[in-house]
């Protein structure tokens, strides 16, 4: 198909989000249950989870990589990346609900158990999420519909993201009539199931239209030269470990900071005042989302992401001058910052995509899913960056 | 510090953001050049 203007239809958009709405029922509750259920259900040390996590990123900078690369390289009827997405869902779905069996082993069983199924469940998600995100980057070649295809994206990210936090426990203690044990496979197996039916909708009624050229023939290495000849991309890598450090350092941080720093307890109770803190938060980040397509297109790209950048930046440093009791300041920052904060994360993510335009441009050689992988292994580097940098400063 | 540190690494960014050259502009002329190579390999 000719690469003509490439607007997308809203249930194209939606197909594709409602793809980062079911990895993220699997990715949300990793990040926010996992860890409790290693070591108040399942019965290993902490220290022993954490070795367990830490082990898998190192797995990770290899692994999100070779995924890339493989991507790029698959030719099928279906396209390039949309049959990942279709082979790794019920693989995905499996793996995610053994995490969460607990077999009658001794302790060391335990510990190979969760040390290889938590493994192999982040292998299956590189396999899944790296291209599904570099599908972003050909599905359409305009760039503009790119922002609103990845903030449709981070809505749905953000839907499922509350889902699992809210219902989540209630579910557990529901379905396992009090047995976590039970509650836990239980709840992820109705999870998996729900991701697999989104991840089924993505593949079905998204297209992949932008096509490299098929007499392309290029090496990993020469694949990965590229990229480090490339200067947006260095620029967004940097970017993206900058940002990820910033979020993991500020995510644990506000839990100290309503703890030690405020004094509102003659308000609300200290926990009541920071969950809706975080939930005002969601929204107004939302909101900033949705806003993406509306600021890009009506003052670019470039400088909608640096003016948004600059005002979170201002925003956050404001805390900082904030009275211990003042409340609705509080919150009136906090909506300011993420209204701010918002649109970065879509442009930062469709942005991806220009940079592998310009290497195809540059080089005559695409590589979406690379792009996005080791753009992906930026933000795992900040995150991990970030949490080791708060735990030093705490 | 609970905010500063995170003020400071995102002004860091903003300031990396310089070296992102993938305007409006430059974008407009990457994807016409894109657009008339691969009408040439009639993708």
């Amino acid at each position: 198909m000719p690469n003509g203007d490439q607007k997308l239809s809203t249930a194209e958009k939606f197909a594709y989000g409602i793809g980062d709405g079911a990895a993220n029922l699997v990715f949300q509750t990793q990040i926010t249950f996992l860890m409790f259920f290693y070591t108040n259900v399942f019965g290993i040390e902490a220290r022993d989870a954490g070795t367990i996590l830490l082990f898998s990123r190192v797995i990770d900078a290899f692994n999100d990589p070779l995924i890339g690369a493989l991507a790029d390289r698959t030719n099928t009827r279906w396209g390039r990346y949309r049959p990942w997405i279709l082979w790794t869902a019920i693989p995905l779905a499996i793996a995610f609900v053994l995490c969460y069996i607990t077999p009658p082993f001794d302790a060391i069983g335990k510990f190979v158990w969760a040390i290889a199924t938590y493994n192999l469940l982040m292998i299956l998600y590189a396999a899944n999420n790296i291209p599904y995100s570099a599908l972003s980057g050909v599905i359409t070649a305009d760039s503009v519909e790119r922002t609103s295809l990845s903030s449709w994206r981070f809505i749905c990210a953000m839907g499922a993201t509350f889902v699992v936090n809210t219902f989540t426990v209630n579910l557990v203690a529901h379905l396992g009539g009090g047995d976590s044990k039970i509650g836990y496979p239980a709840t992820m197996t109705l999870w998996a199931i729900l991701a697999v039916v989104f991840f089924t909708i993505t593949f079905a009624f998204t297209k992949e239209r932008v096509q490299p050229n098929p007499h392309q023939r290029s090496s990993v290495w020469q694949d990965l030269s590229d990229l480090r000849h490339n200067g947006p991309w260095i620029a967004l890598f940097s970017l993206a470990v900058l940002i990820h450090i910033q979020l993991a350092m500020r995510g644990g941080a506000m839990l100290y900071y309503f703890n030690y720093c405020l004094h509102l307890n003659n308000i609300f109770d200290w926990i009541d005042n920071f969950g809706v803190f975080n939930g005002v938060g969601l929204i107004f980040t939302i909101i900033g989302v949705a806003l993406a397509k509306t600021l890009v297109s009506r003052f670019g790209k470039r400088a909608t992401f640096r003016t948004c950048l600059f005002l979170s930046s201002l925003l956050m440093a404001a805390f900082a001058l904030l009275p211990p009791d003042s409340v609705y300041m509080l919150f009136g920052l906090q909506i300011l910052l993420q209204l701010a904060f918002g649109p970065t994360i879509p442009i930062l993510w469709s942005m991806m995509a220009d940079v592998a335009d310009y290497s195809e441009w540059m080089t005559g050689r695409r590589s979406t899913a690379l792009a996005f992988a080791s753009i992906i292994f930026g933000l795992k580097l900040g995150l991990g960056v970030g949490s080791w940098f708060k735990r030093r400063t705490a | 510090m609970v905010s500063i540190f995170p003020a400071a690494v995102l002004m860091i960014g903003f300031v990396a953001l310089f070296a992102y050259r993938l305007d409006d502009e430059f974008m407009n002329k990457i994807e016409n050049g894109l657009k008339s190579r691969r009408a040439e390999h009639n993708l």
